[in-house]
């Protein structure tokens, strides 16, 4: 009767003991791994994003390329600091511009190799240039051709001269040696790298049959998977794991007896908060995350070798108006609106170590727009200052009333506004929030959707909503107020797009002068536009700026590494141009050396 | 038997087609994610961004569904589960370095809460009336409200931040050599032992309630009483009597529980930086891969199904009355 | 009625019943009687505990408590109409399919695959692109459309197993009527598992609601609990800042107890549907204690009285 049946499910009876002892055994490898030591002296840490393997390799033009380490595998002819103008070098000594503008002349750095030997020469460079048209790199669009007089020399030819194409030439990371891309090389030779790019500003689509064909050649460039990139940097990659990447010097390159740091490893960004808990963890020399000011005291108070920075940002965040329909198509409406609204609360609970941006909403800060914007005009703006009854007395003008519980009623009922937020911003989160209660409490109904990154933009490209937290003006590696232009007038402007602001205002085509920004060479014709376009801005108020964006920097000098250069240093000032470009500047000059073993 | 494979396979296959239809239907702009991120990494403008974003993609919008949905067919009949549009390489060689990631954790996880969760839930159940009760419950209650990223994140600020006893991200540390040899296992293991935890942890309450439920019902049946006055002895009518029979209704929970553990947790595993499916599934969502996303869903559904239809087996097995 | 009586006896159930009508009023009567104020101090980021703020501050300085108590309105609406949904849909496919058995079985069983395996996600976001949800008895809807699978699959397994049991032949011998063996036989032994798995769709529900109000799908309220235990943990840091730990607590101890009322409450109603399970010292007086194992006794509950259906199971070896 009793058949023997094997029990499936063993539940014995010390089954306590059982699960007892896996935890005793958890405990215990934990304990014998009690060593999770962190990254020993001299080692630099920093951060970054990359594609994981499998999909790591070391083609930067495909996509799961490179990633992080590029700034220290790879390095650009110059290094341009945007608040002097200064051009540091790196694989070029020195350059030289005809009048004109429209050639430039780099000599390249005796010496400089790529990791696997084979010495630099400027037809690695003009490879680079030709496959990056492919890629649509931005400088074709001012670009005509890019040349080799001789192994050490390149000639950039400008069909468009443009201050802002000779910072795009120069800066651009030399990644490409012929020797492994050369075969890629001929079809974009044969059509030339700006009709290859697209033109990128008077973009003439490609007929069909051609971008087929680009698209083959792109396929195949894609399909080149070294294990490990090619560079000339001063550090070579090790390995690469999901979470972590292990670098070392590279002995060949000319001046590595000037770098004192012989390794780094970079930690996988993911998002902020992974950031603040390496930071608190000690585990990072130096990183930039988004943060909150208490997390940022309590990392400081943890970590007393590590102390912050805040360099701008060079950029703006804001609330964005959305012109096309009620309540904002009103301009008074909008008025009352920057009048309204308290910018310094915004500002304090949203990023606290940012500035509050002032009344003169030209679309840039208020130290550019003294450097970039004539006087006279700064001085014939009213500031919107905060105001409420003034705001009111705007809104009643406009046709708008309050009713016995003070809510605002428009001609088609009580006021009913959606606020969007892009998700995995905080402060632009925040910034929504404080907006909305602000809102609130003036008498407005408000909703705020959080929404992710690709809706949101989708929704700002549709035009579905009535404000959103936004950037504003971001002036970018440039440090030059024409990409924040762009970005409000220009016919694809992100924020032209979203805000609805029509092509032509106050008589002035300001889609085709913002357009034309890039390739004006006068100095003081250009302050004259960006004036015209700066006060346009104000006028209109399409994105009502809340405050200037400041990093938040932390640096560890003195656990692994020390010698981080002092906050008035103008090296910060290119932070928002890619902080590890400037880090691996730092370590590749020699700034920044390991802590000494006691 | 044949006719429950049958219907098996035919679940997979529609859950595969509407799959494949709906994601194709999510709002949302790739490209802008691209250019979000390259605009991050160059600082460039955000229209330049768009450009060279546009250029990575590099595939032809303008081919009609069904042909997708055809030649994807056609290629799975190959073994060809297409090209990873964000990667450039084989779906499925992303799937293959991904998958034992992630089963080495949740099988882990799921085994360890289930053994132990079991046990809890029915020394709770026999324990109705004492104080091991509410404590069981009060335990129960705190690893299942507490949401699962919310315990990875206090393991990591425990044991990562805090005591620095344990790795706080990844898989292995780029010093070791992958590879059969013991540093490398042992590495393995310490990066592993958070993300297990951190599954393993709140699933445990969820099995121990659902024993205990299980067991006080079977508790009252006479069948018991019966076997102890026949003369069994206790020991003997606890296994085989009481703990069998409350497992049973928790066996097609364990074969959901296995079958959905193969497509891993996208939360737990982007806090641990674990590469596994759910990271992966996380980024292919965030940047429209489809091909990536496509078998990433193939593995999970098959997963859920299969390990459905097993469990049903099992307890068919296990459960003499369901023999009929 | 000896039912109430019944569940006035067991303590249990009592304290959960008491937690949940507290609730209940926290989230009736607690808005009106403590005005939210939405707008930012952030000069009182923080703050623990004191007077004035009983549970602190938040992030931006706005009082925690009050939050709370805004947010309990919403979680309990939402925790309930998804739990109610959840439970509807999977009671009317589980006992279908568990009943009838063939084809019907067959389809049913497929479509509660269809609907496991099929990814959330995707059809979140496309909901979220097309409409917009406004009443949490909409969302209760969409998010039970998600959580009745599970609870379907083991109701249908369940039902199975308990129509061959003799209790139930018994009964149809009885001729008693179908509703009777629905209603009286077959879910009674269903609802220690229907109680379970409530429990876990209404935890569930806050978790997702979460994500939803990050699809845009629904406004963001950062007073609905599961919101602020995002912002605690990944927006603020607030899990890095000592000082906070009363903005990360509340919310999470706030959800735990709503969960453990629930569970109280619900083993009470086990109790009250299983009448065998009632109360021991009852039981002690007819059967004395069996011997004693290494870890304590086994107490064979047995209620001869007020047993309602008349069972024998000799089970196979």
């Amino acid at each position: 009767m009793r058949t023997a049946r094997p029990s499936l499910l063993p539940l014995r009876a010390g089954l306590l003991r059982v699960a007892g002892l896996a935890w005793l055994v958890g405990f215990l490898v934990i304990l014998v791994g009690c060593s999770s030591r962190p990254p020993p002296l001299g080692v630099f840490c920093g951060a970054g994003e990359w594609d994981i393997p499998p999909a790591y390799h070391g083609n930067p033009w495909a996509p799961g390329g490179v990633g992080a380490a590029a700034p220290y595998v790879y390095e650009p002819l110059f290094v341009y600091l945007a608040s002097t103008g200064q051009y540091l070098p790196r694989l070029g000594t020195s350059f030289t511009e005809s009048p004109d503008g429209r050639e430039l002349r780099v000599s390249l750095r005796p010496g400089s190799a790529w990791h696997d030997g084979k010495p630099l020469s400027s037809r690695d460079v003009q490879c680079t240039f030709y496959l990056g048209a492919l890629r649509g790199l931005p400088v074709w669009a001012y670009l005509d051709s890019v040349e080799c007089p001789d192994p050490a020399t390149v000639l950039f030819r400008f069909r468009k001269p443009s201050p802002l194409g000779r910072v795009d030439a120069l800066t651009e990371p030399i990644t490409s040696p012929v020797h492994l891309f050369g075969q890629h090389l001929p079809a974009i030779l044969e059509l030339g790298g700006a009709q290859v790019a697209g033109g990128g500003g008077d973009a003439q689509p490609l007929d069909p049959e051609l971008a087929a064909r680009l698209r083959g050649v792109r396929e195949v460039l894609f399909r080149f998977q070294p294990a490990r990139p090619v560079g000339t940097g001063p550090y070579r990659i090790g390995r690469v794991t999901s979470a972590e990447m292990s670098l070392e010097a590279f002995p060949q390159h000319p001046e590595t007896d000037r770098l004192a740091v012989r390794r780094v490893r970079l930690l996988r960004w993911g998002s902020n908060e992974v950031i603040w808990s390496y930071l608190l963890a000690g585990q990072l020399d130096a990183a930039a995350p988004a943060c909150p000011p208490d997390v940022a005291s309590e990392i400081l108070r943890r970590r007393p070798t590590v102390r912050m920075l805040t360099p701008p940002d060079l950029s703006d965040l804001g609330v964005l108006l959305n012109t096309r329909r009620p309540p904002f198509d009103d301009l008074r409406v909008r008025q009352a609106l920057a009048r309204l609204l308290d910018r310094d609360l915004v500002r304090r609970v949203a990023s606290p170590f940012s500035e509050t941006f002032g009344g003169l909403q030209v679309g840039m800060g208020r130290q550019i727009a003294r450097r970039w914007l004539p006087a006279e005009t700064l001085a014939s703006l009213e500031p919107y200052e905060l105001d409420p009854e003034r705001a009111s007395r705007e809104l009643e003008g406009a046709g708008f009333g309050r009713d016995p519980q003070g809510r605002w009623l428009g001609p088609e009922g009580p006021v009913r506004l959606e606020l969007l937020a892009p998700e995995g911003q905080s402060d632009l989160v925040l910034l929504a929030e404080t907006v909305a209660a602000q809102l609130e409490a003036f008498g407005m109904e408000i909703e705020i959707r959080v929404l992710k990154r690709d809706l949101y933009s989708a929704r700002l490209a549709d035009g579905d909503f009535d404000l959103a937290a936004s950037f504003g003006g971001q002036l970018g590696r440039y440090g030059d107020p024409t990409l924040a232009m762009e970005r409000f007038f220009m016919p694809g402007g992100q924020l032209q797009v979203a805000s609805g602001l029509p092509g032509v205002l106050d008589g002035l085509d300001v889609g085709a002068l913002s357009a034309g920004l890039r390739l004006v060479r006068d100095p003081l014709a250009k302050k004259e536009t960006l004036g015209r376009l700066g006060s346009l801005a104000h006028q209109e108020l399409p994105f009502l700026a809340c405050f200037e964006k400041r990093l938040t920097l932390f640096l560890n000098d003195g656990t692994r590494v020390q010698g981080w250069p002092a906050e008035e240093d103008p090296l910060w000032t290119a932070l928002p141009a890619g902080a590890e470009t400037i880090y691996a500047t730092m370590l590749a000059t020699g700034r920044v050396r390991p802590v000494e073993a006691r | 038997m044949a006719r429950r494979l049958l219907t098996s396979l035919a679940t997979i296959a529609v859950a595969m087609t509407l799959t494949f239809v709906l994601i194709r239907q999510m709002p949302g702009d790739i490209v802008h994610q691209w250019a979000v991120q390259l605009q991050m990494q160059q600082g460039i403008s955000y229209e330049q961004a768009r450009l060279q974003a546009a250029a990575m993609i590099n595939y032809n919008p303008d081919i009609g569904l069904f042909e997708q949905y055809f030649s994807y067919l056609g290629g799975l009949l190959t073994g060809n589960l297409g090209l990873s549009l964000t990667y450039r390489i084989p779906v499925s060689l992303v799937l293959v370095q991904a998958l034992p990631w992630t089963l080495l954790v949740t099988t882990l996880a799921t085994f360890l809460s289930f053994v132990v969760g079991c046990g809890l839930g029915l020394l709770g159940a026999l324990r109705r009336q004492s104080l091991l009760d509410p404590l069981l419950t009060l335990y129960a209650t705190l690893s299942q409200a507490l949401p699962p990223f919310l315990i990875g994140l206090l393991l990591l600020l425990v044991f990562g931040i805090g005591l620095e006893w344990l790795p706080m991200r990844g898989n292995y540390t780029p010093d070791v050599e992958p590879g059969l040899n013991l540093p490398f296992l042992l590495d393995v293991a310490l990066h592993a032992v958070m993300p297990v935890m951190a599954f393993a942890l709140p699933a445990m309450g969820d099995w121990a309630l659902a024993m205990k439920a299980s067991a006080t019902s079977v508790l009252g049946e006479d069948y018991l009483h019966v076997a102890r006055a026949r003369g069994l002895k206790p020991r003997r009518i606890l296994l085989r009597y009481l703990g069998r029979n409350s497992m049973m209704p928790l066996v097609p929970s364990l074969a959901t529980a296995l079958g959905s553990a193969l497509g891993g947790s996208m939360l737990v595993e982007a806090i641990f930086g674990y590469p596994g499916l759910g990271f992966f599934l996380a980024q292919a969502i965030d940047r429209r891969d489809y091909p990536l996303m496509q078998g990433i869903f193939l593995i999970s559904t098959m997963g859920v199904v299969l390990f459905n239809l097993a469990g049903e087996l099992v307890l068919a097995r296990l459960d003499p009355r369901l023999r009929r | 009625m000896s039912a109430l009586r019944t569940l006035a006896r067991n303590r249990r159930a009592l304290l959960g019943l008491l937690g949940l009508v507290f609730f209940l009023l926290m989230a009736l009567l607690g808005p009106e009687l403590l005005p939210l104020d939405r707008m930012p101090d952030p000069d009182r980021r923080f703050e623990p505990p004191s007077l004035t703020h009983l549970l602190g501050t938040d992030y931006a300085g706005r009082d925690t408590l009050v939050q709370l108590v805004h947010g309990s309105r919403d979680i309990i609406q939402i925790s309930f109409f998804t739990g109610f949904f959840a439970v509807l849909l999977a009671l009317a496919v589980g006992l279908t399919a568990g009943l009838l058995g063939g084809w019907i079985d067959g389809v049913l069983t497929a479509l509660t695959d269809v609907f496991l395996t099929v990814p959330q996600f995707p059809v979140m976001a496309i909901l979220a692109a097309l409409m917009r949800v406004g009443d949490p008895v909409t969302f209760g809807l969409v998010l039970g459309l998600w959580a009745w699978p599970g609870l379907a699959r083991s109701l249908r397994s369940q039902v199975r197993a308990l129509r061959e049991r003799e209790f139930i032949e018994a009964a149809r011998v009885m001729a008693l009527s179908p509703t009777w063996i629905l209603t009286r036989e077959l879910l009674p032994n269903l609802v220690p598992l229907i109680g379970v798995y409530f429990i876990r769709v209404a935890r569930d529900a806050i978790t997702v609601s979460v994500g939803i109000m990050l699809l845009g799908l629904v406004p963001l309220k950062v007073e609905n609990w599961g919101m602020m235990l995002n912002m605690a943990t990944f927006q603020s840091g607030a899990l890095y800042v000592p000082r906070a730990w009363a903005y990360l607590l509340s919310p999470l101890v706030a959800i735990v107890a709503f969960q453990f009322c629930l569970i109280q409450l619900a083993s009470g109603v086990e109790e009250l549907v299983d009448p065998r399970l009632r109360s021991k010292r009852c039981l002690e007086r007819v059967l004395p204690s069996l011997s004693p194992l290494r870890y304590g006794s086994i107490r064979i509950l047995i209620q001869i009285l007020g047993a309602r259906s008349i069972k024998w199971q000799i089970p196979r070896p």
